[in-house]
């Protein structure tokens, strides 16, 4: 086993317990597994737990793993079954205010100078986006969330939510025809104004 | 091609999604289609927005944190792993088994009030006192003390 290892051949070996080999797959996935949750809740320590969770699972059925279609489909399938089972639960909690593990406390106390924020520049197109996102159904959402995570082909999405790539591309379109409408309003603030001062095409 | 074709391919398009066949039509009527151009621009513009607000460069925890819920998780399965051992065994003995253990959870307060009754009685120097000189009296006068003696002896004691 080396880092160069195939996704599916470092998973055969954690089949057969190699926690070597998980950790490999660990550090490819987690920042792609992280961005995917935080894209629907979008709360960094929230995203790390689900994240962590997901790990789990997949350690905990290894053993049942069978190597048809990628990892990454497997993997994000996975993500999705933990964030449908968790959903309900973080909306609950979220108005009750959350419990926090020790160790997530410890890790929010190390990453409090860095609390993360997008680098997006323009704080009312940052909220009209997760709001307009937030409107969106929950599988077009995920599609969404999913096509924008790097290196996760249709396939891929298609393998995580259960439907036919077709299902995937008309989610999609139905994601970003319904963002354009409940976003239109900021584009035409921002874009119109560059229009009307001269930089438009 | 018309623009209600054209309008369901558009996402696909941009996103680099269609067969290359189908992308030079489309490609041509939205550079001659002004509406369909408007919408292109604002289509591209809301996928540039969400790679951008999606693009997460935030802390991520470290292994260290996995590994040690994942030792929990380790340890747990080597308990439940007898659970399967502990279904083999056939119904009866496991009655049995349950049945002793409720005997066991019962009798054990009064067997220990028991024991302590009795290590109190053998420990108490009174006891040990009258024991001997019960002794003594009965190496003086000899067996024909009478058992009532005893009895009494076993009475006075304290509890």
């Amino acid at each position: 086993m080396n880092k160069g290892s195939s996704d599916i051949a470092l998973m055969l070996l954690v089949k057969s317990g190699d926690e070597g080999a998980f950790e490999i797959l660990h550090s490819r996935y987690q920042r792609k597994v992280v961005a995917f949750f935080w894209g629907l809740i979008r709360d960094a320590q929230l995203a790390n737990d689900l994240c962590q969770e997901t790990f789990l699972r997949v350690w905990m059925v290894r053993k049942r793993y069978q190597a048809t279609g990628t990892f990454c489909g497997y993997l994000f399938g996975i993500a999705r079954m933990i964030w449908l089972e968790r959903s309900r639960t973080i909306k609950k909690e979220s108005r009750l205010g959350t419990p926090c593990t020790l160790e997530a406390l410890e890790w929010c106390m190390e990453n409090m100078a860095d609390k993360y924020k997008n680098p997006a520049e323009n704080q009312e197109l940052t909220d009209a986006f997760w709001n307009a996102l937030a409107v969106l159904p929950e599988e077009q959402r995920m599609v969404f969330v999913m096509r924008n995570i790097e290196g996760l082909s249709l396939d891929d999405i298609a393998t995580a939510l259960d439907c036919p790539v077709n299902t995937v591309r008309s989610r999609k379109m139905l994601a970003v025809n319904k963002l354009r409408v409940l976003l239109s309003d900021v584009y035409t603030a921002l874009i119109g104004a560059n229009l009307n001062s001269g930089g438009g095409r | 091609m018309d623009c209600r074709k054209i309008d369901r391919k558009i996402v696909a398009w941009l996103c680099d999604e269609l067969p290359i066949h189908q992308r030079a039509g489309i490609g041509t009527h939205v550079e001659a289609c002004e509406s369909c151009a408007r919408r292109t621009d604002e289509l591209r513009w809301v996928l540039e927005t969400g790679k951008q607000q999606l693009d997460y460069q935030g802390s991520v925890y470290s292994f260290h944190m996995f590994k040690a819920r994942l030792h929990t998780i380790n340890s747990l399965e080597e308990v439940c792993s007898w659970i399967p051992v502990l279904r083999v065994i056939h119904p009866l003995p496991r009655v049995a088994l349950a049945a002793l253990c409720l005997f066991i959870a019962v009798s054990a307060p009064l067997f220990q009030s028991r024991v302590r009754h009795m290590h109190t009685r053998l420990t108490t120097p009174l006891y040990q006192y009258q024991k001997t000189l019960h002794e003594w009296e009965h190496l003086a006068l000899g067996p024909t003390h009478s058992d009532a003696a005893d009895n009494d002896f076993d009475r006075q004691t304290p509890s």
